[in-house]
């Protein structure tokens, strides 16, 4: 493998843009085509990703790829992964992959649709492997403009409003983003990420208006409480395929951003505010599921309890901000992989949501009842995923929330005796919607009465392997995130 | 080590066979078990020899899996394996008219691997899944009927009083870990804090139904009785003593007089309930709680050989109790005593096995539960504090012997009608005959196996001839007694597992509901607040572009790239965020050609609809399509 220079990473980021193009140039009339086109491009990117892997993942930035772009700004076109990004990658392929699979019904102007998935896959990947603050922000905005058309063109009835307040708040995460980095680039001169890590250019005024105008960026994207509200709305409205996207790999912009961004390169300033970080994180995790406690909408639920998991995973970068490089905690390690156990868990959860959908024609919890009698596949994949989904053992969550609130309580116990609550309150939201969708006897009116077909089983069980082989086997992921958390001290 | 793999993954195999549709359901668990047995009995040989391991398996960065090979570990494996597979092959003949098989035997499948799993852990990790494993089988298999609704609410308030409860062992594990910096049990810290000794003894309030936690199991009871008489008698409650046994040494004094007074409250308390409740397997329910409270109250008084040896003979008794429960109800249809009056004699072989098995726990000698009685009597006895603990388990006993013997009186007098052979029965009377045999004979064995995992069962004569008493008269006065149908308050107050402020649905469940509802309120103000920003920057657009009219005239020829742009807009929202921006192409154009007349009074607007708009369009068109 050490023999083939071939650029993995580029190729990686760029085939779903091949596909979208090669849709573009035929504009095949039959939906078959098309959705070749757009698996088969996903599938290759995928099997590249994996490629990347076997290559092996160092701990510090490895298979760089770089040349020169605007050199009078000192940008590059720079390229790299690590133990932060690289598992990031790979959720980004999985899930592509499988929302494309499940997509493969949707005709309502498909080629434009799966262009702009492979258009998004593209600026995801970018986002995670760019090594350059203004390539990352190009793809950045590309995410934001991709994910926009998807909500309003395929999302259900109240779609605009739902799209225009997902680009109201990113646009306002976005001009805060941009002023961080413009801040980053005029005090160092460098827009090279590694470089801007090796050396954290900022220090006290400048460094604490940066790290906020950091915090806020991605606190939006994360999102934290009080600037959520996009997300469920967002999410509710999409189709199923684009909220797993949405909530599986575009939370994790934000998410990752907190520890690329504002936990490696303005260190300082996030150790000095750790604690109000935390606060806030704790509120969201907290304010999150109890909020989805109160929906009477299945897939509000769903999404309300992302707000929940992304505020433990911010809880364990202020954890691990708070204790700062140089001691050990595992509250880093379970925060990177919490992301990508929230992509797989939710991403199963909302294409489960929307076959759910599909046969009831409702949302509404209160209108389904028995569903476990007519459709026993759907239901019993839909409570492994929602037991992965409150924090059961054996299941994607449970490592990275267990080394997220080990790494908590070392820090601060109280915080982290709130904070657990959390796990108690999803798990009464989830019992509660499986008692009264999936149990009692069975609704009478179903337009579709089909259990599973193999396109959503394709798509649906790959993921929920992935949940329980993340569950049983976390080293897999572990082992490549470590390498690099250790390396940077954490 | 090949052998603990055997025990653990032969269920679990049969658990993945049965899950994916595999046929003769109940054959393959029964096989499963029982060569999880067979390897358990092999090790145990084994390890009766001075045969130990342990070996670490990837786990979590720092903190690897641990399987230890112990003699503690496998002779409670082994009595777990021998109760499972007997009680698999009565499951057999009791599951034969039920629905919804698959789902059971695949989940009692992969819980008997969970226990095992719980047991063999070497490092707390491991066992905080495999007791969360433990919990969430435990849903399962209570929602075995899921299509009834009560079912359902039971299943959920298991696994949500469980769950909370589990939050303790999080904590306390947490404790653990960062005291010594390893997950290894083996490896604990020499003590811990109190507070995190105590959120473990939360944990085990959970797990073991121990006061004010009781209730779910008597809500458990909605489950098939197998699984009661597997998850909720025999081994998953009795996680709870295990962890106790486990992280006996780090408990301090002042810790151990806590533990000591949840299982001394829980004895009283639990037992009361079972003398006054009116259907057998909530008697049997509460008397689980009871005879765990024994043992959580022999950690509290020091003697974990006390406890081990009544969780080991509690185990083969109440699994043989409710066995003979559930031939019975599937006999009468129900579980009400009212139903059940006379039954005794219409069951002869069954009714035998019962008395036995009630006898036992009553702690008559020569049953299994003499001795193990016996002990937990002295270990109170020789304790700081016999006054009370003695005292409460003196009490207990007491109240054991009239709870048993109450049921017997009930199931033997009075007149039954004649009731059909259910069908299973020889499965179900072969599993229950074969679990006596451990009853009876079990007693001589107890001592030696307390004393080869380290530990000392107490004994005393006091304790001795004290325990013989109350067994005895408790035994009289619940078969003279005839407990009428008990229509006072305060009893059925403590029949219902003493409901304080309206039980745990109106004292947690009512009030997190409204705290709920008021945060999807705030949340709804929130977004409501936003998108009303989004409509005022709509609606100003909207009257600038009236105002715009005229001027809209004259910049026509520049308005083929607007045009086109609008076009593409157009198509996907007129309302959304591309009229936005096709507004604010309007303005930047209008800019140019502005000074010249300003109309009306929207110039403020305009001003700042500018800036915004340079902004967002700037961002937007350079920076994406760069």
């Amino acid at each position: 493998m050490e023999s083939l220079n071939l650029p993995l990473l580029s190729i990686t980021t760029f085939l779903p843009l091949l596909g979208a193009l090669l849709i573009l140039v035929l504009r095949p009339k039959n939906l078959e085509t098309t959705y070749g086109i757009g698996i088969g491009a996903a599938a290759l990117a995928f099997i590249t990703s994996v490629l990347i892997w076997l290559r092996g993942i160092g701990g510090d930035f490895s298979q760089i790829e770089q040349f020169e772009w605007i050199p009078s700004l000192g940008i590059a076109y720079r390229m790299g992964v690590d133990g932060i990004s690289f598992p990031l990658v790979i959720l980004t392929t999985f899930l592509f992959l499988t929302s494309l699979v499940y997509s493969a019904k949707i005709n309502k102007r498909a080629n434009t649709y799966v262009m702009l998935f492979l258009l998004l896959e593209t600026a995801c990947l970018g986002v995670f492997m760019a090594l350059d603050l203004f390539l990352f922000y190009i793809f950045f905005e590309v995410t934001l403009v991709g994910m926009y058309f998807l909500i309003a063109e395929w999302g259900h009835k109240n779609s605009k409003q739902a799209a225009l307040t997902f680009f109201l708040y990113t646009l306002l995460g976005s001009l805060f983003l941009l002023l961080a980095f413009l801040s980053l680039y005029l005090f160092s001169d460098t827009f090279s990420i590694p470089a801007l890590i090796a050396n954290p250019p900022l220090s006290g005024l400048v460094a604490t208006l940066t790290f906020w105008g950091l915090f806020v960026a991605f606190a939006i994207k994360t999102p934290l409480v009080p600037v959520h509200t996009w997300l469920p709305a967002a999410h509710t409205e999409a189709p199923a395929a684009g909220s797993a996207i949405l909530a599986g790999v575009l939370l994790k912009l934000g998410a990752y951003g907190f520890i690329r961004f504002a936990l490696q390169m303005t260190p300082e300033a996030f150790q000095q505010f750790a604690p109000y970080v935390m606060v806030i994180a704790v509120i969201t995790a907290l304010y999150g599921a109890l909020v989805a406690l109160a929906q009477s909408d299945i897939k509000r639920m769903v999404a309300y309890t992302s707000v929940n998991h992304m505020g433990y995973m911010v809880f364990g970068v202020a954890a691990a901000a708070t204790v700062g490089a140089g001691t050990q905690t595992p509250a880093l390690d379970g925060a990177t992989l919490q992301m990508v156990s929230h992509g797989v868990v939710t991403g199963v959860l909302f294409l489960l949501v929307g076959a759910l959908q599909d046969r009831t024609q409702t949302r509404e919890m209160a209108d389904m009842s028995g569903i476990l009698k007519i459709h026993p596949v759907l239901s019993g994949l839909f409570i492994v995923a929602a037991f992965a989904s409150l924090g059961l053992p054996g299941l994607a969550h449970f490592p990275a929330e267990f080394q997220i609130f080990l790494g908590g309580f070392e820090v601060s116990p109280v915080a982290t005796g709130f904070i657990i609550l959390g796990l108690l309150i999803t798990t009464g939201l989830y019992l509660r919607a499986i008692q009264r969708v999936f149990m009692g006897e069975p609704m009478k009116e179903m337009s579709n009465p089909a259990d599973l077909g193999r396109r959503e089983l394709w798509a649906v069980v790959p993921l929920i392997a992935a949940v329980i082989l993340i569950g049983v086997y976390p080293d897999l992921l572990l082992s490549v995130i470590n390498t690099t958390t250790e390396l940077m001290g954490f | 080590m090949i052998l603990l793999l055997i025990i653990l993954l032969a269920p679990a195999a049969a658990s993945v066979w049965t899950l994916f549709g595999g046929k003769k359901a109940g054959y393959v668990s029964l096989a499963g078990g029982v060569i999880s047995l067979a390897a358990s009995a092999v090790l145990f040989w084994g390890v009766s020899s001075g045969y130990t391991s342990a070996r670490s398996f990837a786990g979590l960065p720092d903190f690897p899996f641990v399987l230890e090979v112990t003699y503690l570990n496998v002779a409670l494996s082994l009595v777990v394996a021998v109760v499972t597979a007997l009680i698999f092959l009565y499951a057999i003949g009791y599951m034969s008219e039920e629905k919804g098989k698959w789902r059971f035997w695949s989940s009692i499948s992969l819980f008997l691997a969970s226990m095992q799993l719980l047991l063999f852990a070497g490092d707390w990790i491991l066992f905080v899944i495999a007791w969360e494993m433990l919990g969430f089988c435990s849903y399962l298999l209570i929602s075995t009927k899921y299509w009834q609704p009560e079912t359902g609410k039971a299943a959920n308030k298991a696994f949500a009083l469980n769950r909370f409860a589990d939050l303790g062992l999080y904590l306390g594990v947490f404790v653990i870990i960062l005291s010594s910096g390893s997950s290894g049990i083996a490896e604990s810290p020499a003590a811990i804090s109190q507070f995190g000794a105590l959120c473990l003894l939360l944990g085990v309030m959970g797990k073991s139904a121990q006061v004010p936690f009781q209730s779910w199991l008597t809500a458990a009871m909605k489950g098939p009785t197998p699984v009661s008489a597997l998850l909720h008698s025999a081994t998953m409650v009795a996680a709870g003593i295990v962890l106790l046994i486990k992280a006996f040494p780090l408990f301090s004094p002042n810790v151990l007089f806590w533990i000591g007074t949840v299982g001394g409250i829980t004895i009283l308390m639990t037992g009361l309930t079972a003398i006054f409740t009116d259907d057998i397997k909530k008697m049997l329910a509460a008397s689980s709680s009871s005879q765990l409270g024994f043992m959580v109250l022999a950690i509290g008084v020091g003697s974990p050989g006390a406890a081990l040896a009544h969780l080991v003979a509690h185990a083969f008794m109440k699994s043989s109790l409710f066995l003979g429960a559930g031939i019975w109800q599937h006999g009468a249809g129900s579980t009400r005593f009212k139903k059940l009056a006379g039954m005794g004699k219409k069951l002869k072989v069954t009714f035998i096995g019962f008395a036995v098995a009630a006898v036992a726990l009553a702690g008559i000698p020569p049953f299994m539960g003499y001795f193990s009685k016996d002990g937990v009597l002295a270990a109170g006895l020789q304790s700081s504090l016999p006054g009370w603990y003695f005292a409460a388990a003196l009490l207990g006993a007491l109240m054991t012997a009239i709870y048993m013997s109450r049921a017997m009186g009930i199931l033997w007098k009075g007149d039954a009608d004649e009731l059909e052979k259910p069908a299973g029965l020889g499965w179900m009377q072969s599993g229950l005959v074969a679990m006596l045999l451990f009853v009876l004979g079990g007693g001589l064995f107890l001592h030696g196996m307390v004393t080869a995992a380290d530990f000392h069962l107490p004994k005393a004569e006091t304790a001795k001839i004290g325990g013989l008493i109350a067994a005895l008269a408790g035994l009289a006065a619940g078969w003279l007694a005839s407990f009428k149908k008990a229509g006072h308050p305060l009893t059925s107050f403590i029949r219902t597992n003493y409901p304080i402020g309206g039980g745990y649905g109106a004292v947690v469940v009512a009030p997190v509901m409204k705290l709920a509802a008021w945060c999807r309120k705030v949340d709804e103000g929130i977004h409501e607040f936003v998108l009303g920003i989004g409509r005022r920057v709509l609606k100003g657009s909207a009257n600038i572009d009236t105002a715009d009219q005229q001027i809209h005239k004259g910049v026509h020829g520049i308005g083929r790239f607007g045009l086109s742009l609008g076009d593409w807009s157009q198509r996907s929202d007129e309302a959304g965020i591309d009229g936005l921006i096709w507004k604010m192409v309007e303005i930047i154009q209008k800019m140019g050609k502005e000074a010249r007349k300003t109309q009306s009074g929207l110039v403020h607007r305009e001003l700042m609809w500018s800036v915004w708009g340079m902004v967002a369009f700037l961002m937007l068109m350079i920076l994406t399509l760069i």
